[in-house]
């Protein structure tokens, strides 16, 4: 009994300080990458750094965020992030999955034609796209106003009146952006052995039953996960509203993340712009720990 | 449940690959086995009796109801898959119940079908658990317990013992067919492990290449193969195989085989013909004597119940098998001679049986 009782001695435990030498280079890396401009924009956020006091800026505490959090705009900027970003998500990443099952079918002829065309617009470069786009939502002499037209209805302001603006881009991004999420469900939606399906087929389950009783099971934290990106990726995602609309009219298509380079850059408010980036990052932050307390994505990355 | 029946049945993947006019009647309550090699079509076969797979040619029937062009749902046929495909997130009860929760049950009769046969494999105190936190006989189980809670007109196994250890399967074998008994239900099953078919078989059938070469009942393939590669097939180690002729002079007919001359009863050859035959001789009808064909004794193979001796004769190898050891040494040389009484010949150029049991086999092929 008294021998069992005897603590032992567990090495493996010990700290080996030459095996942190291995890692150092990744906390370089990550220090470069993550550490130094988020601290850096940390501290701007907390400055008076401007135009104004471009050499010679100095701390003044939360006075950014009081500012921020005391003006109208920052409601309806959130409002539109949340939009927008909800607005993408709900239709790029169904749209994707959906994509993939039926581009996955067992006896689909011409599996790999169609999966070189839907990566194509993918491949093509965003801005173009965009431009294209913003060239046939024109509200005189674009394409979708001629063809609407045709069939006798009156042209509309696709991108700049407040109605339609949140949804041109919602749309252009979804047509963006969807090909990229059926590429990423493909692999999921491979992953499954064919005979759970085929198990399934014998005790008579049709396509239906079989989507929602086994592959969406099957399939659940790689959904969670591929959603919750896409929502994260979507809410940081400045190409479409600043190129299509550049936040207008008024600012009726602001997301954070375009007003945040509107405040730096166009007004050149540098420390407004880091606030607003740290508020922006500050509630994907918390999205993200809640989400991932509830569904454990998270757990696919290990 | 059911009677099935394959006629002329054929998928043909291209290339020489697929089965090709597979026939056979499995009756009502069966044990019946599909063996053979790897690649011959056993999988085929089954999938396209599930309906999982298309035939191009042939009909099938279900109890005289014709089901080649039914969905797999509509054929009321249970399959066992090699790799279990149970779903990871149910639990074994789930999963058990899961060809259930489609059929119009309510909840109680669901749960106690589920229990009757959880029960009766010995998995009850599971239920709760994921296949991930069992052991691969219990998921085995598991598997089969959601293929019997339909109670289906059929069974299909696809060689459901392949993933277990060796003392499993001997186990589970003895199981299954005692199931098999219980539940009397019509069932195929195929391996590719003779012991299996042997001690599962009611009948059982031998493919290769995708065509069925013999179908008996399994203690015949082994005792009257058709053909050579049946001989060699079935029977652990395999047949010996040794290149013969058989001579009719001077009014006798003899077997030569390696320079020795062995009297032949009842085999039908003309005065003064010769024939080309491959000599085939079970391990345990090898005997060794005073004369026969000279060998040298290479490797000794002791494992209990009965000895393996290999002899070197020029490029062959020769098995014998016998419940004690011969005596011999390693390097010795000795005299091997056929058990007159089992050797069997097959046609050289056919492959197939002509002679066994000390006669002519019946509608055995003439000289080419
Ligand atoms: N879908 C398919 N397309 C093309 N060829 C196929 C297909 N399925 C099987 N084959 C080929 O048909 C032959 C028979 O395959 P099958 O799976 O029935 O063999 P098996 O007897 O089950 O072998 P094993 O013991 O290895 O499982 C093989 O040569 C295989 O490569
Ligand atoms: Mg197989």
């Amino acid at each position: 009994m008294t021998e069992r009782a005897m603590p032992i001695k567990n090495n493996n435990r010990r700290i080996d300080f030459k095996s942190l030498l291995w890692i150092l280079p990744v906390l370089i890396v990550l220090a470069f990458l993550d550490f130094y401009p988020i601290l850096e924009g940390i501290y701007f956020s907390l400055t008076d750094f401007n135009q104004f006091h471009f050499f010679n800026y100095g701390f003044v505490g939360f006075a950014n965020y009081s500012y921020i959090f005391g003006s109208p705009e920052l409601r309806t900027v959130i409002a539109n992030t949340l939009v927008w970003s909800v607005g993408s998500t709900v239709v790029m990443v169904p749209a994707g999955f959906m994509l993939a099952l039926i581009m996955n079918q067992k006896n689909l002829r011409g599996k790999y034609i169609y999966r070189s065309l839907y990566l194509f617009p993918w491949a093509f470069p965003a801005f173009l796209t965009i431009l294209v786009w913003s060239n046939m939502l024109a509200y005189n002499g674009g394409v979708v106003n001629d063809l609407l037209g045709l069939v006798g209805i009156s042209s509309i302001a696709w991108l700049t009146s407040p109605t339609y603006a949140m949804f041109s881009i919602i749309f252009v991004n979804f047509w963006l952006s969807f090909p990229y999420y059926t590429f990423v469900y493909t692999s999921a939606v491979q992953s499954i052995p064919n005979e759970l399906y085929e198990a399934a087929e014998m005790d008579g389950y049709g396509s239906l039953r079989t989507l929602t009783r086994v592959t969406l099971p099957l399939l659940k934290r790689q959904v969670a996960f591929i959603t919750i990106f896409g929502f994260i990726f979507t809410w940081n995602n400045f190409y479409v509203p600043f190129l299509l609309t550049g936040g207008g009219p008024g600012i009726s298509t602001q997301i954070l993340i375009t007003y945040s380079y509107l405040e730096a850059f166009s007004y050149s408010n540098y420390a407004l712009g880091a606030a607003y980036a740290i508020i922006s990052i500050l509630i994907l932050l918390v999205f993200v720990i809640v989400t991932n307390h509830y569904t454990k994505m998270m757990s696919i990355l290990y | 449940m059911g009677s099935l029946s394959l006629q002329n049945i054929g998928r043909n993947f291209g290339k020489n690959k697929g089965v090709f006019d597979v026939n056979f009647e499995v009756e009502n309550g069966e044990f019946f086995v599909i063996l053979g090699p790897s690649g011959c079509g056993k999988t085929t076969t089954l999938r396209i009796i599930a309906g999982l797979e298309t035939a191009d040619t042939g009909h099938m029937f279900l109890d005289d109801r014709e089901i080649t062009n039914f969905p797999p749902r509509m054929r009321n046929i249970a399959m066992v898959f090699q790799n279990y495909a149970l779903y990871p997130f149910m639990t074994v009860k789930q999963n058990i119940q899961f060809p259930l929760k489609i059929m119009k049950m309510s909840k109680a009769d669901q749960d106690a079908k589920a229990e009757e046969v959880a029960k009766m494999l010995g998995i009850d105190d599971l239920m709760e658990r994921k296949p991930g936190e069992i052991s691969g006989g219990q998921r085995q189980r598991v598997a089969l317990g959601r293929a019997l809670v339909r109670e289906p007109a059929l069974f299909l196994m696809d060689e459901p013992l392949s993933n277990l250890d060796a003392k499993l399967r001997t186990q589970m074998r003895v199981e299954l067919k005692r199931l098999q008994r219980e539940f009397n239900t019509t069932t195929v099953y195929v391996t590719h492990d003779q012991v299996e078919a042997t001690t599962l078989a009611d009948r059982a059938c031998i493919m290769n290449g995708g065509r069925v070469v013999q179908l008996e009942g399994p203690l015949e393939l082994y005792n009257s193969p058709a053909d050579t590669f049946v001989a060699t097939f079935v029977g652990d180690p395999p047949m010996n195989m040794i290149p013969a002729k058989v001579k009719a002079a001077n009014n006798e007919v003899m077997l030569e085989v390696l320079g020795q001359l062995i009297p032949l009863k009842n085999f039908t050859i003309e005065e003064g013909q010769e024939r080309e035959v491959k000599l085939g001789v079970r391990p345990e009808d090898t005997l060794v004597g005073d004369q026969g064909i000279e060998a040298n004794l290479a490797v000794i193979q002791n494992v209990g119940k009965s000895v393996y001796e290999y002899f070197k004769v020029g490029d062959l190898t020769i098995v014998k098998q016998d419940t004690k050891n011969s005596g011999l040494v390693i390097g010795q040389n000795c005299y091997l001679f056929p058990d007159p009484a089992k050797l069997m010949l097959f046609d050289e150029a056919s492959g197939k049986l002509i002679y066994k049991g000390g006669k002519m086999v019946k509608n055995a092929p003439t000289t080419a």
